[in-house]
């Protein structure tokens, strides 16, 4: 496969992507799109999005990794927007520039940590979304969390020494049992709740992925649907749980099965 | 002019490059090219040297940096690659670099592994002037010190089925690493870094590091402390990006006086 390098979105600060042509290309087919997770620049941690941009290439999709305005190899934007409005125009560029030099008309946005933050408010704002994967996305502590919370610490510390910290914590203020934020700021459970319903009643296809990397906020499989309880999913959404993989998949093996899972995915769904 | 990125073959390789024109007013004698330390530790350094290829181009340098073939958006699948591969893609950047700055000189930077690379591109690159960034002086004490790392993301983590690394194959922090390049990677020692190159500088960012090259490297390197980060044996450190001012604005000086 030969990769192409791409300046795109203007002339004084044009963005870097690299291209991952499909062995046939079919412009009915959704393209898909990465960008900056973190410091990564766009090859992603571990160099994850270069893996499966060409592997889903190779299933046929176009995959395009770049890197935002002000990250890796692009540079600042003059435009004067905040941090997330810039990331989602950065985002809609790369569709518009996709759109008009391959003709795709549909995308499928790939949001990681970080990249997650923007793919959810881009994919509401923008109708050629047709597909998210939402890696370590939105997450809310509800009472299970706090139950698997507290068993799993038991468990680390040992009975005796666990139970003696839980004596101790009595005499401190008890926390909410199903919090409106966590540490990394997301918008309201309810406000959250309500655009993924937008986004299904849209028909918009998503895939949330969930590491036990992240158990300051998500430690186990359907927490999702306990945190979104009057959400109806139909059959847009696929939750998948990786309790052995940390949150960057560092183990080779867990990558290779939370890729293959994604390509599974996106045939099922997009594959026709 | 603006910056222009690329693919040079390199073998049966293509690697990316990125080449930033010079864009002070002086004309230099000499194009740098910066060797990166290669998968673990390159998502650590990108932005530092791309911080350190714009100062440089802002000082009238064209400058460029790649990725070798397996990491970033080179061809190759990730955990291919060894050193004399990656040794090549040097070569090959060199050689384009000189060719698009239209210089007849160039100067090396190599930091952590790439110093290696770059000090072995120098002698085929007949480069004039060579700088390395904390460089790998014991490959087997750096093979040890991934083993450290995995042990210590494994537990640290939790993580399950991190394949440790053991004498044919083993992951660094995600990135396979195949036998040859195990091989070639305890291969490094101080000789490593003869070299016929007429410039030598080496910069360490932490007392220990610089006290065991002065003594270790070959005497025509011209070493210095600059203490900034590094802790490059701290596995937590190696997910955090390295910001080192102190270091850049010391190889910019150096590139601008090399003979001093």
């Amino acid at each position: 496969m030969t990769e192409q390098i791409h300046q795109f979105g203007g002339t004084d600060s044009q963005m870097v992507g690299i291209y991952s042509p499909p062995q046939r290309f079919d412009k009915n087919r959704p393209a898909i799109l990465f960008w900056n997770v973190g410091i990564n620049h766009r090859v992603g941690p571990q160099r994850q999005f270069v893996d499966l941009s060409r592997k889903l290439a190779l299933k046929g999709f176009p995959a395009f990794r770049f890197d935002i305005s002000g990250h890796g190899d692009s540079p600042s934007s003059q435009g004067g927007l905040s941090g997330e409005d810039q990331e989602i125009a950065d985002v809609q560029v790369a569709m518009d520039y996709l759109q008009a030099s391959l003709g795709v008309r549909k995308f499928i946005l790939v949001g990681y940590c970080s990249s997650a933050a923007s793919a959810h408010p881009t994919a509401l704002k923008d109708e050629r979304v047709k597909g998210l994967v939402m890696i370590d996305g939105h997450g809310y502590r509800t009472r299970r969390y706090w139950l698997h919370h507290a068993f799993n610490s038991l468990r680390r510390l040992g009975f005796y020494k666990g139970l003696f910290l839980r004596c101790l914590k009595l005499f401190k203020p008890k926390p909410d049992m199903l919090e409106e934020s966590f540490f990394r700021g997301f918008d309201s459970r309810e406000k959250i709740e309500d655009e993924i319903q937008t986004l299904v009643d849209r028909g918009v296809k998503m895939n949330y992925i969930y590491t036990s990397g992240i158990t300051d906020y998500y430690n186990y499989k359907n927490q999702f649907y306990d945190m979104f309880p009057r959400l109806n999913p139909k059959n847009e959404i696929v939750l998948d749980y990786y309790g052995n993989a940390d949150h960057l998949f560092t183990s080779i093996q867990a990558k290779e099965i939370y890729q293959h899972r994604i390509g599974q995915w996106l045939m099922q769904h997009f594959g026709g | 002019m603006p910056d222009q990125l690329q693919y040079i073959p390199s073998g049966s390789s293509q690697i990316f490059s990125y080449f930033h024109e010079p864009k002070g007013l002086l004309a230099r004698d000499r194009a740098v090219l910066i060797c990166n330390s290669g998968n673990q530790e390159y998502t650590r350094c990108h932005w530092a040297l791309k911080a350190l290829a714009d100062s440089l181009s802002k000082n009238g340098f064209a400058v460029m940096r790649f990725d070798y073939t397996s990491t970033g958006d080179s061809s190759g699948e990730t955990g291919g690659g060894s050193v004399t591969q990656w040794v090549e893609d040097a070569v090959a950047a060199g050689t384009a670099l000189k060719k698009m700055a239209q210089v007849q000189h160039i100067q090396v930077i190599g930091i952590r592994l790439g110093a290696v690379i770059a000090t072995r591109a120098a002698e085929k690159l007949g480069a004039i002037h060579q700088i390395l960034w904390d460089p790998i002086t014991d490959g087997s004490r750096y093979l040890s010190q991934l083993r450290a790392y995995n042990k210590q993301f494994a537990q640290d983590k939790q993580v399950a089925a991190l394949q440790q690394i053991h004498e044919s194959y083993g992951e660094c922090l995600g990135f396979p690493i195949n036998l040859r390049m195990l091989e070639e990677l305890g291969d490094i020692t101080p000789a490593s870094y003869h070299t016929s190159t007429r410039f030598c500088h080496s910069i360490f960012s932490s007392e220990e590091q610089y006290d065991e090259g002065r003594t270790n490297l070959p005497s025509k390197f011209n070493c210095s402390l600059v203490e900034d980060s590094g802790d490059w044996d701290d596995a937590e450190t190696a997910r955090t990006a390295l910001f080192a001012g102190k270091i850049s604005k010391e190889i910019v000086d150096i590139t601008e006086r090399p003979n001093q």
